[in-house]
């Protein structure tokens, strides 16, 4: 009734002229539509060539890697010969490096899967205190390389929890590896596990220079490089820190440390009690 | 099928992977390798070698490797012959497909050369319950 009233008194001249606002309005609304309509299946394109260039990527750059690290390993296991003790340095050092440009790929796809919501998890029941134990001893090898030691407190043995246990082998091997380096030759890096209110804690203190604090806001962001890390020349693209936070995350834990400048730094990750089945 | 395990066929389209994978198996496992670059060629060797088991390469250009394994399995003698995949993608949901497919095992790249034979032998025996 309030609406005829309201045309009554317009007339017919106003009428005509809603009339023509509304269809000069649905013309751009109709343009608009289309135009997101496009913009989503470009989008959506764009999505799929990203994980096109990402299995290209990985299987481009994989295999020259795997022709170089394999022919390494065949010469300095013999197969092609004895190896005089001067070669096999050589062989060393270039068996190093095809390992951490290995590492490098792994960084950058993983960071690229992690940006474009790609990253997938495997969860299965998993042991903490085994999946510990093994990380720290697949990871003493490297720490080797530096003259530094890894100690391992009594790990938990009653801790099962549900996780990706490949995703959570990766967190510790970049938290075991950064102690490493940044550790001086003959320290020793502390290794604990432990229960705090119910979650499982996991910490990992070394004796380095520590993290200056203009760095603490910044350690977990994508490329985050500290002064100290380029001043101790450690290698690295500074992505490791934020892809293990992204699966902490996803495991809904919680990363952190405590570091001054040179006193060292302690960082963990705490797994909530949701996650975590008593036996 | 074989009791033992003596003939491998490589089907592998990187030439330096089926270099170094043959003298990996050959000199290391001590095994009897025919290597392909193609699906084309492995179909066209396969009656000749009659392999015990068939590493294939997943990412082979032209006819792929899941495609070339429905072929191997149309012939009578190879219906039941194991094939271990090998590929490098990382990718859960693909090694997932693998898995679940015909294959009796997938193998990630990059693989150590020296322990190779040792993990091929280990799947073989897990597969004829040994």
């Amino acid at each position: 009734m309030v609406i005829y009233t309201f045309l009554a008194a317009m007339g017919l001249s106003g009428i005509a002229a809603i009339l023509l606002w509304n269809r000069s309005l649905k013309r751009p609304i109709a343009l608009r539509t289309r135009e997101l309509q496009a913009a989503k299946l470009d989008a959506e394109a764009a999505n799929e060539s990203k994980s096109r260039f990402l299995a290209t990527v990985n299987h481009e750059l994989r295999t020259p890697l795997t022709a170089i690290g394999s022919s390494l390993s065949l010469i300095s296991g013999g197969v092609a010969g004895a190896v005089p003790e001067d070669v096999r340095k050589m062989i060393d050092i270039a068996d190093d490096s095809s390992q951490r440009l290995g590492r490098l790929i792994n960084d950058i796809l993983d960071f690229e899967r992690i940006r474009s919501g790609k990253m997938t998890y495997h969860m299965a029941p998993l042991d903490l205190g085994e999946m510990i134990r093994g990380s720290v001893e697949v990871n003493r090898a490297y720490a080797d390389q530096y003259n530094v030691s890894f100690s391992l407190k009594e790990p938990l043995t009653d801790a099962k929890l549900e996780g990706d246990k490949d995703r959570l082998l990766q967190v510790m091997a970049n938290l075991l590896s950064n102690a490493a380096k940044i550790s001086e030759p003959g320290d020793r890096v502390e290794i604990e596990t432990e229960r705090r209110n119910g979650t499982v804690r996991v910490s990992g203190t070394d004796n380095g220079a520590g993290i200056p604090e203009n760095f603490h806001d910044d350690i977990f962001g994508e490329f985050a490089r500290s002064k100290m890390a380029d001043l101790h020349q450690v290698s690295g693209t500074g992505l490791g820190l934020s892809i293990s936070k992204s699966i902490i995350d996803a495991h809904h834990g919680v990363i952190d440390f405590e570091s001054e400048e040179g006193r060292g730094a302690r960082f963990n990750f705490d797994l909530p009690v949701a996650a975590v089945r008593d036996n | 099928m074989a009791e033992n395990l003596t003939k491998i066929m490589y089907v592998e389209d990187e030439e330096y992977l089926r270099q170094i994978v043959e003298m990996a198996l050959e000199r290391v496992g001590g095994f009897n390798i025919t290597t392909c670059a193609s699906g084309t060629d492995a179909l066209a060797l396969l009656d000749e070698v009659q392999p015990d088991l068939i590493l294939l390469d997943v990412r082979l250009p032209g006819m792929t490797g899941q495609a070339l394994l429905t072929e191997i399995r149309k012939r009578d003698d190879f219906k039941a012959t194991p094939v271990i995949y090998v590929t490098a993608s990382v990718m859960y949901e693909e090694l997932d497909e693998y898995r679940n497919s015909d294959a009796i095992d997938v193998i990630s790249r990059p693989f150590d050369p020296m322990t190779l034979s040792d993990r091929i032998r280990e799947v073989w025996e897990r597969h004829h319950g040994t």
